[in-house]
């Protein structure tokens, strides 16, 4: 029972560091608008003045500028939409390994990255949902809450089951991992992506000595759910090899974005996330500039 | 170093040949790897199929190797029994009687007799035989006797030695003779005699039956250079003795140490021994010799080494026949003023009406009565008969005595009227005192020519002066007349006790004269109790310290003087006749024999051995626990165990080894479970030892008087302790007013405020808010602790009938008063005087220094302690007895 309320309060402590470090974060980052429309619309922004057409709404005409001209002139103004964000961090456990005590778990990285680009979405008055669950949405910095305990708590569907979870609505969705599995069944994973009104950012969070398998002597690896393991007796002699597997797969992850589409963006736990933050914002712009 | 390790021997060598094991033990733990670490690793895919190549060497680092052996060596080593100097002679195979002497003059060496005792006995038991065990000086009755012990295992005789008592008196020989025919022991017993090198008695009979019954005797001692002392009173007066068995065979240097009855030093003199006997006379200042009560040899720590002498006189009561009390007569000019000062160094003087000193059952030993005394036929025989049976009558003349020269109050007829010599209407010159009488007890003061009388009442001499003259002025005329009357004295002296007659008061002679009529009181009271019974007050025990004697030990004064030191008439002070006498060791034993002449050749005589034997197992064994524990660290080190994991453990262990810490909650429980009187810990230590001492004494009277008993005393910091447990805390506070931290004020505030009651004692006899520094201060800190509004007390107060019916509040001084809150209906928070009533239950002599004898109570202390116990009462019953149910009890108490 102890436990129970121990670890439960740990968790919310957890979510309320995340959430806080994502908010000091996303108010670090420069990002200028990354989704203006462009054409004329609902929005508040003057747009342009244009001729009487016979299908336009009689209150859009300006009737000062119409008596001043001869033709009957309206005023449009530009189209904004609101857009969602999806944000999702996988919740697998391989992802709470702590490999030195001074470096934070990647789910912790993952998670200060998504929410800190969703504090930054509602900068733009745009609705941060978290995949999977539709009804857990913010529209607001207070309720960024709910998401940041969303994810600590890891409700956010399994990687595997990603395929399976219909995605709702247009927008940018984003997913933090550390995509380990074989590149096939990422991609089978990542159906959704060819969507032409949805936009993928895969997140990939690493730990450094995943990439390098820094160990000496005698180690007895096991996997996350510990239920096999493997004795490497000199471990420095096969990290050669290790690192030529781990690089072949981080490879074919970048191709199989690149045939996609997808987004992506590496991050290393202990590296600045800041940087990591303004990349990714760089990235989105880009984008939705070349669109 | 090296000769160190030479000199250890192992009593099971064979287990040493474990030690061949360990390169065994090397090799084993070189081949078994360590524990492989453990990670978990979330690409772990990857590694599926990967082996290496080379196999990480498994290897202990060398120095976690080298350690682990060296805790196993040192357990083999452990099991082999290492014994630092092992005797190399081959164990005699013999029961051992081991004859462990424990009279006075073994407590000189007596740690060292046990080392040479433990060391006899683990070599005999060491070879498997039986031990038995005698000891020689005999025990009061309520102890156990001189008795045969025996056969005992080496536990039995480690603790029955370690439980000898040493008594201070010498051995007896004839009880150990007959407590060694009380059993059979085996024929082929040898016999270790630990003795001390000297004899005050002569063993012969003791060592007959021994040789009879034992196969060989050995007799071993201290070397002669630390042989026990004795001190003796030579035939000088001021001169002592100091006596050895044996000359030393270089100079021993020594000190003297010359205390009072209080235990301080008075006078030291050091001195340096060779022979069997060295004489002392130490060149001590009079003023201090009479003050002598007793000689230590310093260092010494016997009953031998101290020497008791009579010491100082008691002081002596002494009653002024006056109408006045002290405090109104004039200074200067009345009589009393002039006695008081001459006698205020040995007795006590107190002023009241004749008939009030008759009344009560007066202790004082002297009356002293100037001018007419003015009283009744009655008063009259009540006070010839006081003077008859044993008093002593002073009297001075004065004005207006003519009415009364016809009673029989004088030791001789006087004349009528007086004479004057010096005035406008005379011729003649002052009279000067020409001498003192012989046969007298005046006779030995000097006759000082300066004294000159003016006035004097006469002698009639008419009637016969023979004998009754104990001074004389120049023309012939008595200045002292006595006669005894019954076994008491009338005294006269001729002229006034103020210096308007002569210059007689003004001279240090009348000091003089008035302490040797003092003293004829106590000779008096001696020769009236002749056949009474020297009782024990103080006994001398075999340290040389004084003790309390638990039994009543009543003896002659024929075996007084004469009887040898023994159960029955040990060395100490002993009561006779409301006077001290002592009774030292020296003067009562014969002369001292050293062990050469005293024993037969077929003895042989040894010293004691240096090379005693040493058990190192318990060493190894810690070494080898120091050892693991310290690879344990570095296993916690090594391994990265979490604190969290590491920190409960190293918790445990720091309480294990800070058992101090555990001690202090144990104190709350004990002040909590019984009742515990405290003070204040000052930072001067005399005022906490006498405070110590005196609540001691108080919680012993109020466990002896009331229902009270008091489990003991604590000494309190305000800091630090928690205070509830107390009904009230004596503050003791000196002579600067310590200013306390705020924390500490807290706690007393709420003490106070809770129901506590604080009792402040300024120690100095004033306890007045005038304009000192120390006012000032105590003033501060009555704002600090928020003390109520305080009023003296008032006689009625409740405190002054919680238990005794008091009427004033004595300590050390009876002058200051005693402020209390002004409030009637609660208990005060606050108690604050100045009698120092500390010092008065600690029995504080004035001086300074604790009484080690406790004497006679004087009333004060009584009264003092009465003052401490209604204190208790008061702070434990509250207002209880101001309730009117008790007033008619009170009132029979008050007689009325």
């Amino acid at each position: 029972m102890w436990a129970f309320f121990h670890q439960a309060k740990e968790t919310s402590q957890n979510a309320e560091d995340v959430l806080d470090q994502a908010n000091r974060l996303a108010s670090h980052a420069y990002a200028p608008g990354f989704h203006a429309a462009r054409k004329a619309g609902q929005g508040e922004s003057f747009w342009q003045f244009r001729r009487y057409l016979p299908d336009d709404p009689r209150r859009d005409i300006d009737w000062r500028k119409s008596a001043r001209s001869e033709a009957t002139i309206i005023r449009q103004r530009e189209d904004q939409k609101a857009q969602s964000l999806h944000l999702w961090v996988d919740p697998n456990s391989g992802m709470d390994i702590s490999y030195a005590s001074k470096r934070p778990a990647k789910t912790h990285c993952a998670n200060v990255l998504t929410l800190a680009l969703g504090f930054l979405a509602l900068r733009q008055h745009d609705i941060v949902r978290s995949i999977g669950s539709d009804s857990v949405a913010a529209r607001s910095d207070q309720s960024m809450a709910d998401l940041a305990h969303h994810f600590e708590q890891k409700r956010a569907p399994n990687f595997a089951d990603l395929q399976n979870t219909p995605l709702s609505g247009s927008g940018l969705y984003v997913l933090a991992g550390d995509f380990l599995e074989p590149p096939e069944r990422i991609e089978k994973n990542l159906k959704h992506a060819g969507h032409p009104d949805k936009k993928f950012l895969l997140l990939h969070c690493l730990d450094p000595d995943e990439l390098t398998l820094p160990y000496t002597g005698r180690v007895l690896f096991s996997n996350s759910a510990e239920e096999s393991s493997q004795r490497i007796d000199h471990v420095p002699d096969v990290s050669a090899a290790y690192q030529e597997k781990m690089q072949s797969h981080l490879r074919a992850l970048e191709e199989l974005c690149a045939a996609q589409g997808i987004l992506y963006l590496r991050h290393l736990c202990g590296e600045d996330m800041a940087k990591t933050l303004n990349a990714a914002i760089h990235l989105l712009n880009e984008e939705s500039r070349g669109a | 170093m090296i000769s160190f390790f030479t000199q250890i021997g192992f009593l099971n060598p064979w287990a040493l040949s474990a030690l061949l094991t360990l390169p065994a033990l090397w090799f084993i733990l070189r081949i078994l790897p360590p524990a492989p670490r453990r990670i978990i690793f979330a690409p772990f895919r990857f590694l599926k199929d990967l082996t290496a190549q080379a196999k990480t060497p498994s290897h202990t680092p060398w120095w976690i190797l080298l350690l682990r052996l060296l805790i196993l060596t040192c357990l083999i080593i452990a099991f082999a029994r290492p014994v630092f100097q092992l005797s190399k002679d081959p164990v005699a195979s013999a029961p051992l009687l081991l004859i462990l002497e424990n009279g006075w003059d073994a407590a000189a060496n007596w740690k060292e007799a046990q080392r040479q005792a433990r060391d006899a006995i683990s070599k005999t038991a060491r070879a498997g035989d039986d031990i038995y065990l005698l000891t020689t000086a005999p025990a009061p009755k309520n102890e156990k006797q001189i008795s045969l012990q025996g056969p005992l295992t080496q536990a039995q005789a480690f603790s029955e030695i370690s439980a000898i008592p040493l008594y201070p008196w010498p051995s007896d020989f004839n009880e150990t003779t007959k407590a060694l025919n009380t059993k059979d022991l085996p024929a082929n017993i040898k016999t270790l005699w630990i003795g001390t090198g000297s004899f005050s008695n002569m063993p012969e009979r003791f060592v007959n039956a021994l040789l009879e019954r034992s196969d060989s005797v050995s007799y071993m001692s201290c070397p002669a250079q630390s042989c026990p002392l004795l001190l003796r009173s030579a035939d000088q007066e001021h001169e002592y003795m100091i006596e050895q068995s044996v000359s030393s065979p270089q100079k021993r240097n020594i000190t003297l140490d010359f205390l009072n009855k209080s235990g301080k030093r008075l006078y030291s003199e050091k001195t340096s021994l060779i022979n069997k006997r060295t004489f002392i006379k130490p060149d001590i200042p009079a003023e201090i010799s009479g003050k002598i009560s007793r000689i230590d040899i310093r260092n010494e720590g016997t009953a031998g080494g101290v020497l008791l002498l009579p010491g100082e006189k008691q002081r002596k009561n002494i009653g002024f026949i006056s109408a006045k009390e002290i405090e109104d007569t004039k200074p200067y000019i009345d009589g009393i003023f002039y006695l008081q000062r001459a006698l205020s160094p040995y007795a006590d003087l107190r002023a009241g009406r004749l008939q009030a000193f008759l009344k009560e059952q007066t202790e004082e030993d002297i009356l002293i009565a100037q001018g007419a005394l003015n009283i009744s036929p009655q008063t009259k025989e009540k006070l010839i008969s006081w003077i008859e049976s044993g008093g002593v009558l002073l009297r001075f003349a004065g004005e207006n005595m003519e009415e009364n020269y016809e009673d029989a109050l004088f030791p001789v007829k006087l004349r009528s009227g007086q004479r004057s010599l010096e005035g406008a209407l005379t011729w003649d010159e002052p009279k000067t005192l020409s001498r003192f009488e012989e046969n007298t007890p005046l006779s030995s003061l000097p006759a000082d020519q300066s004294i000159s009388v003016s006035r004097q009442v006469l002698a009639d001499p008419a009637f016969s002066l023979e004998g009754k003259v104990w001074a004389t002025l120049d023309d012939g005329t008595p200045l002292i007349t006595a006669a005894p009357r019954g076994s008491g004295w009338l005294i006269f002296v001729h002229t006034s006790a103020a210096p308007e007659w002569s210059n007689l008061p003004l001279s240090g002679l009348y000091v003089g004269i008035l302490q040797k009529i003092t003293d004829l009181s106590s000779n008096k009271t001696q020769t009236q109790n002749g056949k009474g019974f020297y009782k024990l007050s103080a006994l001398l025990n075999a340290d040389g310290r004084f003790e309390t004697p638990d039994t009543n030990i009543e003896i002659t004064r024929e075996e007084f003087l004469n009887a040898p030191p023994g159960l029955n008439a040990p060395p100490g002070f002993y009561i006779y006749a409301d006077a001290e006498y002592p009774r030292a060791l020296g003067n009562h034993l014969p002369r001292l024999t050293s062990a050469r002449e005293a024993l037969p050749n077929s003895i042989s005589i040894l010293s004691f051995a240096n090379d005693l034997e040493k058990d190192l197992t318990a060493l190894f064994i810690a070494a080898a626990f120091a050892l693991f524990l310290f690879d344990w660290l570095v296993m916690i080190a090594l391994s990265r165990i979490p604190m969290r994991t590491a920190l409960p453990v190293i918790f445990v262990l720091s309480l294990v080894c800070l058992p101090n810490a555990a001690k202090a909650q144990n104190n709350d429980l004990i002040y909590a479970n019984t009742l515990h009187l405290a003070y204040l810990k000052t930072e001067n230590f005399q005022n906490n030892q006498a405070a110590q001492r005196g609540l001691e004494n108080l919680a012993r009277a109020l466990s002896e008087r009331t229902s009270i008993e008091p489990g003991g005393v604590a000494a309190i910091n305000p800091e630090t302790d928690t205070l509830a447990f107390f009904p009230f805390i004596y503050w003791p506070i000196g002579q600067t007013v310590p200013k306390l931290s705020e924390n500490a004020l807290e706690n007393l505030r709420s003490y106070m405020a809770h129901g506590g009651t604080l009792l402040i004692d300024t120690q100095d006899g004033r306890a007045r808010f005038d304009f000192s520094d120390k006012s000032k201060a105590l003033r501060e800190l009555a704002m600090a602790l928020d003390f109520p509004p305080l009023q003296m007390i008032q006689k009625e107060h409740v405190l002054n009938k919680s238990f005794y019916l008091l009427e004033d509040h004595p300590g050390r001084y009876a002058s200051a008063p005693l402020w209390i809150a002004s409030g009637k209906s609660e208990v005060s928070p606050v108690l604050l005087g100045g009698n120092d009533w500390a010092a008065a239950w600690a029995n504080l002599r004035e001086d300074g220094g604790l009484d080690p004898i406790l004497t006679g109570k004087t009333r004060r202390e009584e009264m003092a302690l009465r003052f401490g116990i209604n204190i208790t009462m008061y702070a434990l019953t509250g207002t209880y007895k101001a309730d009117q149910v008790h007033i008619p009890h009170i009132l029979k108490r008050l007689g009325k």
